[in-house]
């Protein structure tokens, strides 16, 4: 294997210029409609080309298969201008750290500079989010930032996770890289470079999803620098300034249309990482005229673990919802940006003080904020909201020793394909695996026969878990019964999830999804020990690790689900018979399988006389979750926040 | 005797012919019989007056599997597969197309839940046999298979890409258990590890078999009891062809057969034209297709998507389509603007002015309404004026718009629409318009042309001869091609390179062999390898060029240097010190045939002729145009804007603002003029 030091992109700088240029003559007309769309277009273009060189280029399975990272585009000023189909907790927050950057290197800012930074207190969402920063130059003028966020699988953490649930501060969270140059005006800081891997785990992994990562950039500031070349400094800043405007007066009105006033919502994170249970965040929606306000008073203190959040998570989860609430064809930037703030006391669960640790941010918090302003914004705008995401629940840090070639490899993996799933909204049903909110589904689990070839486990099952989801006119997705077992010895499994026992609500009459949970058993006994969402597990070898996630939660009225599309869940195995008749009303022969239409329409009419309100989110009371209190057979054991 | 190259569409069924003999070309355009499309091509030989007796080879594209697809109209189908892994398929790789936008619905999966079926084998990815197949449990989902009369069953388990033999045990028990049915096999259908594009590759081909068997077999007897003898080739996705009896078994290729042909047009302009760059475009009645020849290929995908997360994993042209065709019906939307499409009105009834029962406005009403459409549709029919203003109004009056203002705005947004598919296409691709020239074609597409190259700051057009009938006379000028695969995972540094030798010669033999089923001699057929590989550690691979002959250990550096420059090529970086992987092999395998023959170079003294003139609408005024009949016009004639060019299967319009020249071979080249 070649030595670290030695692996190095050698990334294309060479400017391709373009003889004529198309920068019309200055001037305060308005924008030229073609023109407008067109360098709206090439932004986003070259955000995709980003994204596409950091996916195929990258060395570990979180970055290239599961696409834990984002792409972005800044202005002079770290103003998002740009970002596609990348993770809402990332760009949601970018501009944060990206600022501060722009703030600690003040005129020390040149071409051919690269910013690395991961410290939370400088912005950053959390540790495991590694942020590396380019700034592009064009004619002696700082034009844009190209910015891309990936999320490492090693820190260099107290335990081989990027994200420890049992870190108490920032020193027990791994190596803090507050605004660093890795690349001094061209050249390679190899000494701080240096530095940083040698406090990783899988240094030759951590290397290449550098080198990806920079590639990424580096793509990015070439195809602008062509891009300026052609239109010319000052018409590129005339339209992306044009750009902005664009989506803020859309966004404007799309705020409008909603009714002023002020709504709560209430959420619990499941711990707070060290056996305390249920940890209240509550978020207050005020929307006054084209601006939203969303203020976190309403919650817990900082927890004694990693489960807190950061500034820049709390800025972001509180303009997600917001943002999916809105038409989904206005271009996110700044321009939308703009209308929504956030605030939390420093030193509560939202807001944590120095130096708390954060580690957790992007998904458990930072999770449980954005359930807290959806179910402020059911009241406000019911018909544009959703049943509950389920949460960072089932997918664990793996690591350990493959000694199947005859050879001792240390190895790590984020193991995804156990998530949970998305929640239904007024139009559709959930999807299965959404994973998290703060990724909205842009995370992808991983092939189940790469995941064999690359690393020593066998996936033994993974597959949808019946009756798993919210119920509703529209169901959540359906979560997923997992089962995995280790090939070559004993596997270290740190959970660092969510949500188990505080499952994804369910919106307008529909219900919440079970909340789900993890074991491992073993094999000749059968004896099972139950893990809540955080905690540190070792899979022995002659035990598997299985568990089933959370389905997402329901939207509307279950009854209201059309009968045959029940039957089809019924006899496709989503749903069990017990809840085709108790919550759908729904009467099928279980032995012809047939749909009995008219006890159907009695029995739903009983159900409906039955009902006393309507409610709006529902549960609206901590620790609802039911999986694993069904699950538990006498002999297993339930341990919480285990280390 | 003839080649004929038949496109059947949506709407229309196209014929192109070419006498190997003499020379002469012949094209025709009927409607489609989409009751029983193969009655349509019949006819389609009527109207030229081809005898089926006197056809040499009729290649042939088709929409038949994709709209099999596309609609779910395919029998049900079974899926049997490793026990915990029935939902791959559904599961999917989980990506959501828009992230922010959570109203949007999943496609449905190709099988339903309850027809799929598990067993408890199950192979190691050491390839160890850990759970050992159980011919009784297989038998019971046999049975269970023929006592639900499913007709076609996909069988794809976990790690089958490393050895076969569960999937062919299973075959081999439902086949004797239920005969009849039509049966596919994962490790037969894409030879390479990734479970979810594997099967659900193997789910379409499943699909596909009983309704293209079916199809292939009647289009057969009803050309042979005409007295066809000749050979009859389907089109490929990948833009080559095969023989009938092959494409039977193989029908997961034939998703792109209709589109592939235009594009295969696309790629001879480009080796017989200036343009070596050339954005391809169709309309015709049901949709618009959009592909990129560029430096005269048409460009492969590997990451094809029937649906979203529905992957079909072979190599493809990378074809986009969206639904906007003439038949394009416009509605008004619930926030009560103006929509038009992807419902068409298709063939049957047809736009409002055909007067076989429609009533709503189409794009082909619309262009009607403002006179760029002549009445007769070429001579095929009577187009009846007053439908056509009747259901335009009608739309116009829900909007409180004139009738000519509510046609106008009809072109417009299918003319945006269509932009915007090339866009998302160029993106995708990394390609700048301005390197192109856009190509329009179908029988609907050189009437827009205009406007969505403006809409793309595309300043130059191309109007191929045939632009009409593009998918049948590409039909004719294409190869066979067979793309082949097979998997070997291994460091370089560690490749058994006589193992790689006997597998490259393994699918060369297997290729040379497809080739000479089809009848093509051994000094027409080519043979191209690569490798898909990647940096060790890296998990994506990228497609490297493998050169001829021999492979050995002393050739590893420069097998290593064509993947550092394939990386470079591909994503802008390389690490030239980094061990590197191979992941699978393959090549493709073609064959020539022959191609019809370049003519007609342009005389610059050359005038137009006669011309008839007609009121057309424009932007908001009438003008008095003059209409060019096309097949009349000599190369070198230059026309200027207002004006229409009318053929016999397509009719060109230059708004103002435009000028066009007659080029070689009679194409048509149309300049934008700067407007501001």
């Amino acid at each position: 294997m070649a030595r670290t030091s030695r692996l190095r992109h050698e990334g294309k700088r060479t400017v391709k210029s373009k003889a004529k240029s198309k920068a019309r003559p200055k001037s305060k007309a308005a924008l030229d409609p073609i023109t407008f769309s067109v360098i709206l277009n090439r932004f986003n273009t070259i955000a995709n080309e980003m994204t596409l060189t950091m996916e195929k280029t990258a060395w570990t399975s979180v970055i290239a298969l599961a696409r834990d990272f984002s792409c972005a585009i800044y202005d002079a000023k770290a103003r998002q201008i740009c970002m596609m189909d990348a993770l809402p907790i990332h760009t949601n927050s970018l501009h944060v750290v990206l600022q501060e950057i722009a703030r600690v290197f003040g005129d020390d800012i040149h071409d051919g500079d690269v910013i690395a930074c991961n410290h939370a207190y400088s912005g950053n969402t959390h540790i495991g989010d590694f942020v590396t920063a380019c700034p592009v130059f064009h004619k002696g003028k700082h034009m844009f930032w190209t910015v891309t966020k990936g999320h490492q699988l090693d820190v260099g953490a107290f335990v081989p996770s990027s994200v420890p649930a049992p870190a108490e501060n920032i020193w027990q969270e791994g190596l803090q890289l507050p605004p660093i140059k890795f690349y001094d005006k061209g050249k390679r800081c190899d000494d701080v470079i240096r530095m940083y891997i040698a406090n990783m785990r899988w240094q030759e992994w951590l290397n290449g999803d550098l080198m990806a990562q920079l590639g990424s950039i580096w793509n990015g500031r070439r195809r602008l620098v062509e891009f300026a070349e052609e239109y010319g400094n000052d018409e590129i800043e005339r339209y992306s300034e044009g750009i902005l405007d664009y989506a803020d007066k859309r966004m404007s009105e799309e705020i409008r249309a909603m009714p002023d006033g002020d709504y709560d919502g209430v959420s619990w994170l499941d711990s707070n990482g060290k056996g305390g249970t249920n940890i209240q965040i509550g978020a207050r929606v005020s929307i006054r005229g084209d601006k939203v306000h969303i203020d976190f008073s309403n919650s817990a203190p900082q927890v004694p673990s990693a489960n807190n959040s950061s500034y820049g998570v709390m800025q972001a989860a509180a303009g997600i919802p917001i943002l999916c609430s809105i038409d989904p064809t206005i271009p996110h930037n700044d321009g939308c940006l703009r209308h929504i703030t956030a605030d939390a006391p420093v030193g509560s669960v939202c807001n944590a003080a120095y130096p708390a640790s954060t580690a957790l941010a992007t998904v458990g918090p930072g999770d449980t904020m954005q359930e807290a302003v959806w179910k402020a914004l059911a009241h406000a705008v019911p018909e544009r909201v959703l049943g509950g995401n389920g949460k960072d629940g089932n997918l664990p840090m793996l690591s350990g020793t493959d000694s199947r070639s005859g050879v001792d490899i240390e190895w790590g993996c984020l193991f995804f394909n156990g998530g949970p799933a998305g929640g239904a909204t007024s139009k559709a049903d959930g999807w299965p695996l959404i994973m998290t909110s703060a990724g909205m589904g842009g995370l992808k689990i991983l092939s189940v026969e790469l995941c064999e070839l690359l690393y020593p486990m066998r996936i033994d099952r993974q597959e949808i878990a019946a009756d798993s989801m919210g119920h509703g006119k529209y169901h959540g997705g359906p979560g997923v019964d997992v089962k995995m077992t280790p090939t070559s010895g004993a596997m270290l499994c740190e959970l660092f999830g969510e949500g188990q026992s505080n499952p994804p609500f369910g919106a307008m009459n529909g219900t919440p999804g079970i909340g789900g949970g993890s074991y491992r058993e073993n094999i000749r006994s059968g004896k099972r020990i139950y893990y809540s969402s955080k905690g540190r597990m070792v899979i022995e070898d002659g035990e598997f690790w299985a568990g089933i996630s959370s389905g997402g939660g329901g939207y509307g009225d279950p009854l209201q689900r059309d009968p045959e599309a029940v039957l089809e869940s019924l006899i496709g195995g989503f749903l069990s018979l017990k809840s085709t008749r108790e919550v759908y009303g729904v009467v099928v022969d279980a032995k012809t399988m047939a749909l009995n239409i008219e006890k159907t329409k009695a029995l739903r009419k009983k159900l409906r006389a039955a009902r006393k309100s309507k409610a709006i989110t529902t549960p609206n009371v901590p620790g609802y979750a039911t999986w694993v209190k069904k699950s538990l057979r006498s002999g297993d054991e339930y341990l919480i926040d285990a280390q | 005797m003839w080649h004929v190259g038949i496109d059947v569409g949506g709407t229309f069924t196209d014929l192109f012919a070419l006498n190997g003999e003499t020379e002469e070309t012949v094209s025709a355009k009927v409607l489609t019989t989409a009751e029983d499309r193969s009655i349509g091509v019949l006819e389609a030989l009527d109207s030229a007056n081809i005898r089926p007796a006197d056809i040499r080879v009729l290649v042939h594209g088709t929409t038949t599997a994709t709209n099999a697809l596309v609609e779910r109209s395919y029998p049900p189908i079974a899926m049997i597969t490793t026990e915990g892994f029935r939902d791959v398929i559904e599961i999917g790789r989980q990506r959501r197309q828009h992230l922010f936008d959570l109203r949007q619905k999943r496609p449905e999966p190709m099988v339903a839940r309850r027809l799929r079926f598990t067993l408890a084998c199950r192979l190691a990815a050491s390839g160890e046999d850990i759970r050992p197949f159980d011919a009784e449990e297989a038998a019971g989902a046999a049975r269970r298979i023929k006592q639900l009369g499913i007709e076609s069953a996909a069988i794809c388990f976990i790690n089958s890409y490393l050895d076969s033999s569960h999937e062919t045990q299973m075959r081999d028990i439902l086949r004797a258990h239920h005969p009849d049915c039509h049966i596919a096999l994962s490790c037969e259908t894409v030879k390479k590890f990734r479970e979810h594009g594997r099967f659900s590759t193997t789910v379409i081909r499943a699909a596909l078999l009983p309704v293209m068997t079916r199809y292939f077999s009647r289009l057969r007897d009803g050309l042979k009891s005409n007295g066809f003898a000749g050979s009859l080739l389907a089109i490929k996705s990948n833009g080559g062809m095969m023989g009938v009896d092959l494409a039977i078994e193989r029908p997961e290729e034939l998703v792109e057969s209709g589109p592939a042909g235009g594009v295969a047009y696309a790629r001879y302009l480009s080796q017989t034209t200036e343009f070596s760059n050339i954005i391809h475009t169709d309309m015709g009645g049901t949709t618009f297709d959009a592909s990129i020849v560029d430096q005269g290929e048409g460009l492969i995908t590997h990451d094809y998507q029937l649906e979203w997360e529905i992957p079909i994993s072979i190599p493809m042209l990378d074809i986009r389509s969206v639904g906007a065709g003439g038949g394009s019906i416009a509605w008004i939307d619930s926030g009560g603007s103006l929509r038009v499409g992807p419902q068409s009105a298709g063939s049957d009834p047809g736009p409002a002015c055909y007067g076989l029962g429609g009533e709503a406005a189409t794009v082909t009403d619309a262009n009607f309404v403002l006179g760029r459409l002549d009445g007769t549709l070429g001579g095929k029919m009577t187009l009846d004026a007053e439908a056509s203003m009747r259901a335009v109004t009608n739309i116009g009056e829900q909007l409180g718009l004139a009738p000519l203002e509510t046609a106008e705005a009809i072109i417009l947004i299918t003319c945006e629409s269509m932009a915007q598919a090339i866009k998302l296409l160029l993106t995708d691709r990394g390609r700048d318009p301005r390197d192109f020239v856009l190509a329009s074609s179908g029988g609907a597409g050189p009437m827009h042309a205009c406007f969505i190259a403006r809409a793309m700051s595309i300043p130059r057009i191309i109007v191929p001869s045939h632009a009409g009938v593009a998918s049948a006379c590409g039909a004719i000028s294409m190869d066979i091609r067979h793309d082949l695969e097979a998997f070997y995972y291994a460091p370089l540094t560690d490749a058994d390179f006589a193992h790689l030798n006997r597998l490259y010669a393994g699918l060369e033999s297997e290729g040379r062999n497809l080739l000479s089923l089809d009848g093509i001699g051994e000094d027409k057929m080519t043979v191209v390898r690569h490798a898909q590989m990647r940096y060790v550690g890296q998990l994506w691979e990228v497609l490297t060029p493998i050169r001829d002959g021999e492979l050995s250990a002393a050739g590893a550096q420069e097998i290593a240097d064509a993947f550092h420059a394939a990386h470079d090529a591909e994503h802008g970086v390389k690490s030239p010190t980094f061990p590197v992987e191979l992941v699978s092999i393959g090549l493709t395998a073609s064959g020539e045939f022959m191609r019809p023959a370049s003519s007609a170079a342009p005389d610059s003294a050359a005038k137009a002729g006669e011309t008839s003139t007609r009121s057309v609408y424009f932007s908001g005024l009438w003008h008095e145009i003059d209409i060019h009949a096309g097949e009349e016009l000599q190369a070198g004639v230059t026309i200027t804007g207002p004006a229409i060019i009318d053929y016999q299967h397509s009719e060109t319009v230059l708004p103002p603002a435009t000028h066009a020249t007659i080029g070689a071979d009679r194409n048509l080249i149309i300049t934008l003029d700067e407007t501001d």
